[in-house]
């Protein structure tokens, strides 16, 4: 499933990327997550707890940093994980890329192509992209609020 | 089958200290119609079933004792009793024949009408009849008791606000305002025993002169959650009900709605249904309304 969303941080470019860049504090401002940690060969560990209609996972998973060009302002990543008691998984190639906009402030483009698999499946993609905008959208809430606090 | 505990509790406060020994590895389970499906599908798979088969007293259907003409329906009681209770067809018909739209008798005979409604499935029958006509439902923990009107307490898809802890014991129904007619549309374009296409309930009061004193109108099966159309209310109240107006108050639900495209139908075929029967369901209780 490929999705597109876009928010503005109230902050400059380069402030902006350097706060997404700082991947477990940045990972922090998904809603639902749990500690992050940073695995020896390079990948980030988190849990997640995230709730889809009728099914409550804990998804269990990595973050994998594939590509950084601080210049351009672009990264990505992949993201793996998977809730072995529920048997639902979700493996996403996510492209993110930070843009000058009007004002001083920063539009954050995130492109995201995602695999559901086992329970999470069943459920369809009209609810599972619902789901994603609003998850989306409290993630760029909170890392607005992240950047604001470091500027 | 998953593993799980299976416990039967005969009185509320058991049922209150198991919710806090096992907290979110329970699920408390009424009839059961839908909580089995979704455990056999693996969707949910809680290790404590609390069922309420052998807690009494909460299957009641009583008259209002305070002169209003409600009823209060005990949340064990069956679907299928309410659609058939001679005080409910008698005070308040249109929720004895909403209840009689859902699935089929033998499902109605198990599923109960408080597990129904924490269910949460927004494309059953009952909660835009029970939104129109202004139901509360009680939720009673062991720390007391809350009362929650029905279009607050569904949250979200699947989702509804019974806190930990927290059991679904009643739903209070108010009767039809003096002078108000009901109605509640299915649109079932498959089989008889479907989930709707498009759901809409309205009760409307007309007044001297045809205006409308007053309108409640909610739509199922349009949105994650029953959606209560304030704004199609607004349309009629104190407005001459006319076909030009009652068109125009049912075009306004096209903009709250926000259905999800299934085999039904897709999202934007959904919307377009949902103001044609939104429509109809008014022109419909306007006429229930003149031949009452």
């Amino acid at each position: 499933m490929k999705m597109e969303n876009r928010c503005t941080v109230p902050a400059d470019a380069d402030t902006t990327w350097a706060a997404v860049m700082d991947i477990p504090r940045t990972a922090t401002c998904v809603p639902g997550i749990g500690d992050v940690t940073v695995d020896d060969d390079g990948k980030f560990g988190a849990v997640m707890r995230v709730r889809v209609g009728p099914i409550s996972l804990n998804l269990s998973g990595t973050i994998q940093l594939v590509e950084q060009d601080d210049e351009g302002r672009e990264a990505r990543f992949v993201v793996e994980a998977a809730d072995r008691r529920v048997g639902g998984a979700v493996k996403s190639d996510v492209e993110m890329r930070a843009v000058e906009s009007e004002g001083g402030a920063t539009e954050l483009v995130i492109l995201s192509d995602t695999t559901f698999m086992g329970r999470l499946g069943e459920l369809g993609q009209p609810i599972i992209r619902r789901k994603a905008n609003t998850t989306l959208e409290d993630f760029a809430r909170n890392l607005a609020n992240l950047v604001n606090e470091r500027g | 089958m998953i593993d799980f505990e299976f416990h039967s509790p005969t009185s509320l406060e058991e049922v209150f200290q198991l919710l806090e020994s096992h907290g979110e590895d329970a699920l408390v389970m009424a009839g059961g119609t839908a909580l089995v499906i979704q455990m056999k599908q693996r969707l949910v798979q809680p290790e404590h079933v609390i069922s309420m088969h052998r807690v009494s007293g909460l299957d009641a259907i009583a008259a209002h004792s305070n002169g209003s003409a409600g009823v209060r329906v005990g949340a064990l009681c069956t679907q299928q009793r309410l659609a058939t209770s001679p005080v409910v067809q008698e005070l308040i018909p249109i929720v004895a024949e909403t209840y009689g739209h859902v699935a089929t008798p033998r499902i109605r005979h198990m599923a109960s009408v408080g597990g129904g409604l924490v269910h949460g499935d927004p494309s059953q029958d009952p909660p835009p009849t029970l939104i129109a006509l202004g139901a509360t439902v009680t939720l009673v923990s062991s720390q007391g008791e809350r009362t929650a009107a029905l279009e607050d307490f569904l949250v979200d898809y699947y989702e509804t606000d019974v806190r930990p802890g927290e059991v679904l014991t009643e739903v209070n129904i108010p009767a039809l305002p003096a002078g108000a007619g009901a109605a509640y549309l299915k649109f079932l374009p498959r089989t008889a025993d479907d989930y709707a296409t498009v759901a809409a309930a309205a009760v409307i009061t007309p007044g001297p002169g045809n205006v409308c004193q007053e309108s409640r109108i909610a739509l199922g099966a349009v949105g994650t959650t029953a959606i209560h159309a304030t704004g199609a209310e607004d349309a009629l109240r104190g407005q001459p009900l006319t076909d030009e107006v009652i068109r125009a108050a049912a075009a306004t639900v096209k903009d709250v709605v926000d259905p999800l495209e299934d085999y039904r139908g897709s999202a934007d075929y959904k919307r377009e249904m949902a103001e044609v029967f939104t429509r109809r369901a008014i022109q419909q209780a306007l006429a229930n309304a003149y031949s009452a």
